[in-house]
């Protein structure tokens, strides 16, 4: 059998497509003040939680969230994870730190970095605050924020941040 | 079998342009509809299911984030499928006919695929069917 003849166990195809990602009316009230800078939650008119990044809903009460709600770049550490295997594409070399971070006055938490710190000091409740890129790179993204990092206040007990029904 | 019934249902309006709204604000003034038509909530609901297209979309797993247009607060049973909300009935009416559920609320929905060269020929669509199955028990 000629090497011609030989079967393909596989074979590479990349392809490429392109998408507009719709996010919607409340996304977009959101990410309009991210491009300014500002980090602007919105919560539930019946059991108040607030939600950022908001989708428009409390899923707690099956409602719209119609009440803006401005808060801090200041949170906490929630969570968080050790990244060391390289994913291709990323600009970021292992190791790395993903956290979810939970602002001051909101109910949940998203996913974004942790640096300017040792891996091995990093702990849940740990104190920190949003290191924003320069101003005139700001755009519709959370991405405007490069990282977070450590401030110095004291750790917080991340079982206090559970959500109590008011 | 055990009878099943479509004790109501609700529809958004299908539209070439919904304009820019999520998955969460096209599928819950739908279901409000629909719950306030029958005087009823999330919590008279035994089993959800969808059904979307969300990987033609090019948002896998939108569907998660469309669940928190419905109350899924104390946890609900809830599934969906790749596929309409005709799909999503035929497993909801397993459920039923194999007495796991005595009702369920279906919905489907769909966008047009967001990429460019199919916007100039495809219409963006969005059909959400809900259909509660009050059931009852052949006398």
């Amino acid at each position: 059998m000629s090497a011609e003849d030989t079967p393909k166990d596989y074979s590479e195809s990349p392809i490429n497509l392109e998408y507009f990602y719709t996010a919607g009316s409340a996304t977009t009230r959101f990410l309009n003040q991210v491009k300014e800078g500002n980090i602007v939650g919105q919560g539930c008119p019946k059991c108040k939680a607030v939600y950022v990044p908001p989708r428009g809903s409390c899923p707690r009460c099956g409602v719209a969230t119609d009440i803006e709600v401005p808060l801090t770049d200041k949170g906490c550490i929630e969570s968080f994870t050790v990244v060391h295997i390289p994913i291709p594409g990323n600009p970021i070399v292992p190791p790395y730190v993903c956290a979810m971070i939970r602002l001051d006055g909101a109910n949940i938490s998203f996913l974004h970095l942790i640096q300017d710190v040792d891996i091995e000091n990093i702990r849940i409740g740990m104190r920190i605050q949003a290191v924003w890129k320069p101003k005139e790179e700001w755009t519709h993204s959370l991405e405007n924020i490069k990282w977070f990092a450590p401030i110095d206040e004291p750790d917080v007990d991340v079982a206090t941040l559970r959500f109590q029904e008011s | 079998m055990r009878r099943v019934a479509i004790v109501g249902y609700a529809q958004h309006p299908i539209l070439k342009n919904a304009g820019a709204l999520n998955e969460v604000e096209l599928i819950m003034p739908v279901v409000h509809q629909l719950f306030n038509n029958l005087g009823i909530s999330q919590k008279d609901i035994d089993f959800t299911c969808s059904g979307s297209c969300d990987y033609l979309q090019g948002a896998a797993f939108a569907f998660v984030e469309g669940l928190s247009a419905i109350q899924t607060n104390p946890p609900i049973k809830e599934s969906h499928v790749e596929m309409d909300a005709a799909w999503a009935m035929y497993e909801s009416m397993l459920k039923i006919q194999m007495g796991d559920a005595e009702t369920a609320l279906i919905y489907g929905l769909g966008n047009h695929l967001p990429e460019i060269w199919m916007q100039l020929f495809l219409y963006k669509w969005i059909l959400i069917i809900f259909l509660l199955y009050g059931l009852t028990e052949l006398v």
